[in-house]
């Protein structure tokens, strides 16, 4: 074959994000990533609030909450944030994870103001009715039935982590049981707002076509009033070491093919373990070369689908596996293979060619997620957030390139034990 | 400044749709070269204009399996020499088929273009279709198919097009399984011969490459393949249908209704497309739509309810669509064939109407960012027959609607007598409900009726 290629994966160069730094003096952390590529920029606002922050009872507020805020703020009536954002030709939206509650607009570039006039008054203000609050109730729980109810595997997803922490922080689903969605109030609503929204629990991004210095100027004048009133406290997670294999089995009638999940315990993001688990993940199922896609999928026809690799949380971690079973095969097999694959990663140094594949692959990775504003803006903040530098975007690359061979056997071995392991299997059929 | 009031919306910026150039290679392919060189990455997109409509009727799985067994096999590399190369050297590669237009694309860090490039020549002009992999496809069709049957938005398209185009090409959203199962190497082979062809497809090269290096590097690896892309299926579409249908896909153990609204609309091409567009987003275009304001934000009903538009090249389907609670299916589609009348009846605001333009417009805007999207966009107008200012002159057409138009657009497009109602549930829990729709046909997930 010709080839201009360079298969031992040196010499990849990956573009540095340069960015600008700035803490205000109520507490908001603002980075700035010029780049004038297109004329648009994107507005990122992260807090530090997600699921593990709530208090048993009153499960899914945090997620319910993030409802709440397009209900209107001391300035901006019911639904206006999205309408003002669609009339500007912007985007919106917002996400509710374990560890932080994200809002984010894409605008022109023109329209920067309007975003952060919006974003300010709602981290400002909250002016919720209550009809406006049972609405978004009702919401949620058609939300919970469209992604998890009414959808094959849907309920096992929630179920992972229930079975898989003993830290209520984790174990409960981001969604919340239904019945604490019909427990919270407006006034939990509220206090919530005053707990954890405010300067001081917030990382705000600006990725695009800005000028910074007048872009700053913009940040002072609609965030600098803001008191920073919260008390928000990241949670004490306290989770034991598994001493004991987890395992479950769920009858799922929505389900045509058998699920198998595997979670085993590990170290947070941006632990050498991690990053050893990451590369590892992708040796095991990343690309039809992969050591268990060429067996389950490829030559023995045994799985629909596989992935695998760290749950991205920012306390205790999970490195999950997910194994679409085929019609009429049988599970065991499979579980056994699985078990082999990753016995093989506890004894024996993946080959420098498997390592170099994995590098080439997170290359393309890191240069693909530098395309988009609003990708780069939304990988700063959670960086600002997770690893608590947004710096670690440029020191990720390395923290990879780090990890040895003899790193990621000794990782393997610390978790593929069997006592770590949660075992949930789904089949099709009901309960 | 006051910050009790919200800083003034200024105008969108002028989209800047580049010049895009092309040069046709003496086989016929066209080669498209879409130069940024922001970051050190190429795409790959070989495009066809035929898709599912293209496969006979006999055997509606050939040009999927065609497609997908590229990359199992050529007359020197084997399947996994294939996945072993794809993997090293970081290859994104996907493959699809789409109503009329099937692709390739190959994503790559800048300094694999050559390799890559050479490897697609060789899967598209060598394939071997070995015997072992078909079999190894037809296991992994089997399940996807079956999979497909437990998604609600799946079985509502399904029905709703086979519905709106009673057997005409259009109404194929997927296949059975037994064509899978029918397909063999002579009949695969020969589907690879007459549909992917070099005269009449597009190889749209986007990234860091300079275009006359993208046009020597196409000819160097595909200037030796031969052929032509067969004239697009001619068949006559059915008539609209007069009355409007109800149909019910029970799927046991739904604890939600899917519903969907489905209509016949246009093709991009034609004159009133960019006022049907625009009256569609007032609709349900977004989550500041009329739909979405009143089924989420007014009712509760669901969490999402949006309007989208299918385009073919002849033809077009305008898709209402929400997940409800059960128990208020049918008023969920009561209101959404209510909001299609108010569309009819009374022209929207100069606000609500600027609001559609610009969450177009802005929606153009954004897609501009990657050299990808933009190369797609081309690729889509040029296999589209779309004229060639289509693009450039996008957000200048929106302008000109007007609230009028978009009154007698609805009028004249969007008919509430004239849709066809799907709904995906547990039938004992909707089904007294439909009746006051109409007369109500009964299906289960596999297409067979149960009534």
């Amino acid at each position: 074959m010709k080839t201009d290629a360079d298969p031992t994966g040196e010499g990849l160069n990956i573009p540095r994000v340069r960015f600008r730094q700035e803490t205000l003096p109520n507490g908001l952390q603002v980075i700035l990533r010029p780049s004038q590529r297109v004329p648009m920029v994107h507005i990122s606002l992260h807090y530090r609030v997600g699921s593990s922050c709530e208090v048993p009872g009153l499960s899914g507020l945090a997620h319910l909450f993030e409802h709440m805020m397009f209900q209107g703020s001391r300035n901006v009536a019911k639904n206006d944030h999205g309408r003002f954002v669609d009339e500007a030709g912007g985007r919106w939206n917002a996400t509710t994870s374990k560890d932080r509650t994200a809002y984010h607009e894409t605008l022109p570039s023109n329209c920067l103001d309007l975003g952060l006039w919006l974003e300010a008054d709602r981290m400002n203000s909250l002016d919720v009715t209550a009809e406006n609050f049972e609405n978004q109730r009702q919401t949620v729980i058609e939300e919970k039935k469209q992604s998890y109810d009414n959808r094959p595997y849907g309920r096992a997803f929630l179920r992972l982590d229930d079975l898989a922490y003993e830290s209520w922080e984790y174990a409960h689903p981001i969604i919340g049981a239904v019945e604490d969605l019909k427990r919270a109030t407006l006034a939990d609503a509220r206090e919530f707002h005053r707990t954890h929204y405010g300067p001081g629990n917030a990382v705000l991004v600006l990725s695009g076509d800005l000028r910074e210095s007048s872009a700053l100027e913009s940040i002072h004048r609609y965030f600098g009033p803001i008191p920073d009133r919260t008390r928000s406290v990241r949670p004490a997670f306290r989770e034991p070491s598994q001493q004991a294999e987890k395992r479950e089995t769920i009858l799922d009638p929505l389900a045509v093919l058998p699920l198998v999940i595997m979670g085993y315990h590990m170290p947070p993001v941006g632990s050498p373990e991690y990053y050893a688990l990451s590369t590892l993940a992708l040796l095991l199922t990343d690309g039809s070369s992969s050591r268990l896609y060429r067996q389950l999928v490829y030559e023995r026809n045994w799985a629909a689908g596989l992935s695998a690799g760290p749950n991205q949380y920012r306390g205790p971690g999970m490195f999950q596996i997910f194994l679409q079973i085929q019609d009429g095969v049988p599970v065991d097999p499979v579980l056994d293979l699985v078990e082999d694959e990753l016995g093989r990663l506890c004894r024996e140094v993946v080959t420098p060619q498997e390592l170099d594949k994995a590098r080439n692959q997170l290359a393309f990775r890191f240069v693909r997620r530098l395309e988009k504003v609003s990708d780069v803006g939304e990988i700063l903040a959670h960086h600002a957030v997770f690893y608590g530098d947004a710096g670690e975007i440029n020191r990720e690359w390395s923290r990879y390139n780090e990890t040895t061979p003899q790193d990621i056997l000794r990782v393997a071995a610390e978790t593929f034990r069997p006592e770590n392991r949660t075992l949930l299997l789904v089949e099709p059929g009901r309960g | 400044m006051s910050t009790d009031q919200p800083p003034p919306i200024a105008p969108l910026p002028k989209p800047d749709y580049p010049r895009i150039p092309d040069a046709v290679l003496g086989n016929g392919l066209r080669v498209l070269a879409v130069e940024d060189f922001a970051l050190p990455k190429v795409s790959l997109c070989l495009a066809w204009p035929t898709g599912r409509t293209a496969d006979s009727s006999e055997n509606l799985a050939l040009s999927s399996l065609a497609i997908e067994l590229l990359e199992e096999g050529t007359e020197t590399r084997a399947a996994r020499q294939i996945a072993d190369l794809l993997d090293q050297l970081a290859i994104h590669y996907g493959t699809q088929v789409r109503m009329e237009r099937s692709q390739l694309t190959l994503t790559v860090l800048a300094r694999y273009l050559e390799p890559a490039l050479e490897l697609l020549a060789d899967l598209v002009l060598h394939p071997a279709f070995p015997d072992e992999e078909l079999e190894k496809a037809r296991n992994r069709w089997r399940s996807h198919l079956l999979s497909q049957r437990s998604q609600p938005a799946f079985l509502a398209r399904e029905r709703s097009h086979a519905a709106l185009y009673r057997g005409h090409p259009y109404s194929r959203v997927s296949f059975p399984v037994a064509h899978v199962e029918a397909a063999d190497r002579g009949t695969v082979r020969g589907a690879h011969r007459r549909l992917l062809a070099p005269k009449g497809a597009l190889l749209a090269i986007s990234g860091a490459v300079k275009p006359d290096r993208a046009t020597r590097l196409a000819e160097r690896y595909l200037g030796c393949w031969r052929g032509e892309v067969p004239r697009p299926d001619r068949a006559p579409l059915p008539p609209i249908p007069e009355s409007r249908r109800v149909l019910l896909v029970h799927r046991p153990h739904s604890v939600q209704a899917r519903i969907v609204v489905a209509g016949r609309g246009l093709p991009r091409g034609h004159r009133d497309s960019k006022p049907l567009f625009l009256t569609n987003q007032i609709l349900g275009g977004s989550a500041s739509s009329r739909l979405f304001l009143n089924l989420r934000e007014d009712k509760g009903y669901t969490y999402g309810a949006y309007s989208t538009m299918k385009w073919y090249r002849r033809d077009g389907v305008i898709l209402i669509g929400a997940d409800v609670r059960s128990d208020v299916a049918a008023e969920s589609a009561v209101e959404s064939l209510n909001e299609m009348e108010r569309l009819r009846r009374e022209p929207p605001g100069k606000r609500e109407l600027n609001r559609g333009r610009a969450e177009l417009a802005g929606r153009f805007i954004r897609f501009l960012e990657t050299s990808d999207a933009v190369a797609d966009l081309e690729v889509s107008r040029r296999l589209d027959g779309l004229p060639e200012d289509y693009y450039r002159n996008y957000v200048q057409r929106l302008q000109r609607v007007t609230p009028e138009v978009i009154r007698e657009t609805a009028r004249t497009y969007l008919d509430p007598g004239r849709t066809v109602i799907t709904v995906v549930a547990d039938r004992s829990q909707v089904e007294k409900d439909l009746a006051q729709l109409g007369p109500v046909s009964v299906h289960d997930t596999d297409g067979n009726r149960l009534d």
